[in-house]
């Protein structure tokens, strides 16, 4: 093929030649691709560090009636009251700050987040309540608490319940 | 054997004149006219041989490439003296910035002048990307457009990664809120926040994550890009600019009209920045707390506007608005495509009055939501609206709204596209600075005082 027929050609993926160096070119883009992705696999870990998502905040008798702890390793409070031992999250559900006590309830540092003394929202950038977290009395009389199971807002454990063996884990 | 001796004596009594036409190749042959200058010295060779009179003027360019590169440069070396001491572990790491800070030699003035680098760096890209939008140089330089957002982006992650490594206070709780905010990112949100952190919390993997980034990934792309960034400048042909004839187009050599201006604005920018490093230390923070945050908790000030907007809504701070930010940028040499203005600020004189008048109406309409934001006191557009509402009504998206309509009125009005554009981007920086500007002022429990009042005691 001549160079006059070369340029009439342009601007059209006709010739074996286009095809095979249009071909070339994908197929380098590809394999550039996949080998970023193999990368990039690589960085995801497989292996997940941090504590325990179920875990025993200490004995039952520790915890005074009629108060609030801050539990600082596991970033939850603890209520404790005549119905029992409850638990929810002190992290801010709009960019997870530490909220802190206010005279209403719990108020955060980072973007001013207000909540009410039971974690409901009250103003500012968080839409979502503070989460409650299932408890219980473990057969040694230690509160557990299991992050991965949300409860709703103000479930307490009872004092005389007794859990079933699939959570007491304790002994 | 005779042969070797007499020929071993004369390379080595020959040695001055070999050395110096073996280093500098070509000096012997080609003269000493100013192309051959450019053309064998590989530093030079990046500059073309002409270079018209209007690109050697300050006001053309404000030289910002150059203070860019130049504060590149300098980051490279001070980071690279760094990396003696520095150690990427949660334990090591705060002990080795108080090393480097009080018991390394030249250590704090070193680290000042890596932070203000940094900060010379990213407020210099800023400048010189509105420069080039501003002048409407991405015409015909689409490719180069995208190459500079990149670098931008690269800088920022730079600047985002670099801040992580002290590991004090503010450091580790900017990342943490940095995280979350990622949970605000549809589809990839959590894909990124995984690979980011390596992990659920930010911890070890982290910071050796965040100490890769910044010391090698994050480099290695702006190097790359900074040289297709030159050469396409090249390719190009030079700053965009009107067709047209003029005194101005005239061409000058590149050596030594261009060169020497280039060399004396790196040495000035180098002196500054050691200046100011030399009276201004970069503090270190507290030593962190990984469960109680500072209060208040502030993010650097360039990442302040987003504190702001992430307060009034997360998903409108950390993905809406930059995203708007990213589609815009990237889109604006495809949507404007008009050669009239080109190589003038803010092009014709009517595109320049519709950006004045854009900006003035963008300082009226956040002096607007501030004080109907103070009237009302905080928490207004979520005690007025409910839960769901304020994701969609607030300051943020106001801004959306306004910098909307100023690009819709100020194309209308004067039938240009560049017009628009220009006015719609100078409405969103001029809000963003005052986002800034009112995160400057929040005290604590993300509360407004003024810069005259006090904050009260923190409990």
């Amino acid at each position: 093929m001549g160079n006059k027929d070369r340029a009439k050609d342009k601007g059209r993926v006709s010739s074996r030649r286009d095809f095979l160096a249009l071909a070339g070119n994908v197929g380098v883009c590809a394999c550039g691709l996949a080998a970023a992705g193999l990368g990039a696999r690589l960085a995801v870990p497989e292996l997940h560090d941090g504590p325990p998502h179920k875990f025993p905040v200490g004995p039952a008798a520790d915890f005074v009636s009629g108060t609030l702890t801050w539990i600082r390793d596991r970033e939850i409070f603890i209520v404790h009251d005549g119905d029992g031992f409850g638990a929810f999250s002190s992290r801010c559900t709009h960019l997870g700050c530490t909220v802190k006590r206010s005279t209403e309830g719990f108020y955060c540092p980072c973007h001013g987040a207000s909540y009410d003394g039971r974690g409901r929202v009250m103003t500012g950038p968080a839409r979502k309540d503070l989460p409650w977290y299932l408890t219980w009395v473990g057969s040694g009389g230690r509160v557990w608490v299991d992050t991965d199971r949300v409860v709703e807002c103000g479930r307490k454990s009872a004092n005389k319940e007794r859990v079933t063996a699939r959570d007491d884990e304790e002994s | 054997m005779k042969g070797f001796f007499s020929a071993l004596w004369d390379n080595l009594s020959g040695l001055p004149g070999n050395l110096r036409r073996g280093l500098r190749p070509g000096v012997a042959d080609s003269g000493n006219s100013a192309a051959s200058r450019l053309r064998r010295s590989f530093v030079y060779h990046i500059h073309p041989l002409r270079v018209t009179r209007r690109a050697l003027r300050a006001s053309t360019t404000l030289g910002l490439g150059v203070v860019s590169l130049t504060a590149f440069l300098i980051l490279g070396v001070t980071g690279v003296l760094l990396m003696i001491y520095y150690q990427p572990g949660t334990q090591q790491a705060y002990a080795s910035m108080q090393d480097i800070q009080y018991a390394v030699a030249l250590g704090p003035f070193v680290r000042a002048l890596h932070r203000w680098a940094a900060y010379a760096m990213l407020v210099s890209i800023l400048l010189h990307l509105l420069r080039v939008a501003s002048m409407g140089a991405y015409r015909g330089r689409e490719l180069n457009w995208l190459v500079g957002l990149g670098l931008g982006g690269l800088a920022l992650g730079l600047a985002f990664t670099g801040y992580l490594l002290p590991w004090d206070q503010r450091s580790y709780w900017a990342v943490r809120v940095s995280a979350s905010m990622l949970d605000s990112v549809p589809l990839f949100g959590l894909a990124l926040k995984n690979l980011m952190l390596g992990g659920q919390t930010v911890g070890q993997a982290a910071l050796l994550r965040f100490y890769m980034l910044h010391v090698a990934m994050l480099p290695a792309g702006m190097l790359a890009l900074i040289a297709i960034h030159l050469w396409r400048i090249r390719r190009d042909g030079g700053l965009a600019k009107e067709a047209g004839e003029g005194e101005d187009n005239e061409l000058v050599p590149a050596w030594p009209h261009l060169v020497l201006r280039e060399t004396l604005l790196m040495l000035w920018v180098l002196v500054a920045l050691s200046a100011i490093a030399a009276l201004v230390s970069a503090p270190l923070g507290a030593p962190v707390d990984v469960h109680i945050p500072a209060n208040p908790e502030k993010a650097p000030w360039y990442f302040l506007w987003a504190q702001e907007l992430v307060s009034y809504s997360a998903r409108l701070g950390a993905f809406v608005i930059p995203a708007l930010l990213v589609l815009g940028l990237v889109g604006l040499p495809f949507l404007d495509r008009e050669d009239k203005g080109v190589g003038r600020w803010f092009g014709t004189p009517a595109c320049r009055l519709a950006v004045l008048l854009s900006g003035l109406g963008a300082i009226g309409a956040l002096l607007a939501f501030e004080v109907l934001y103070m009237q009302a006191g905080p928490g207004v557009f979520f005690k007025a609206l409910g839960t769901l509402w304020p994701d969609i009504v607030n300051p943020g998206s106001g801004m959306i709204v306004v910098a909307f309509i100023a690009a819709i009125s100020s194309g209308i009005a004067t039938g240009s596209t560049r017009a628009a554009f220009l006015s719609g981007l100078v409405v969103m920086l001029v809000m963003l600075l005052g986002f800034t500007l009112i995160g400057v002022c929040r005290g604590p429990d993300w509360v407004f005082y003024w810069p005259w009042e006090g904050w009260p005691g923190v409990s």
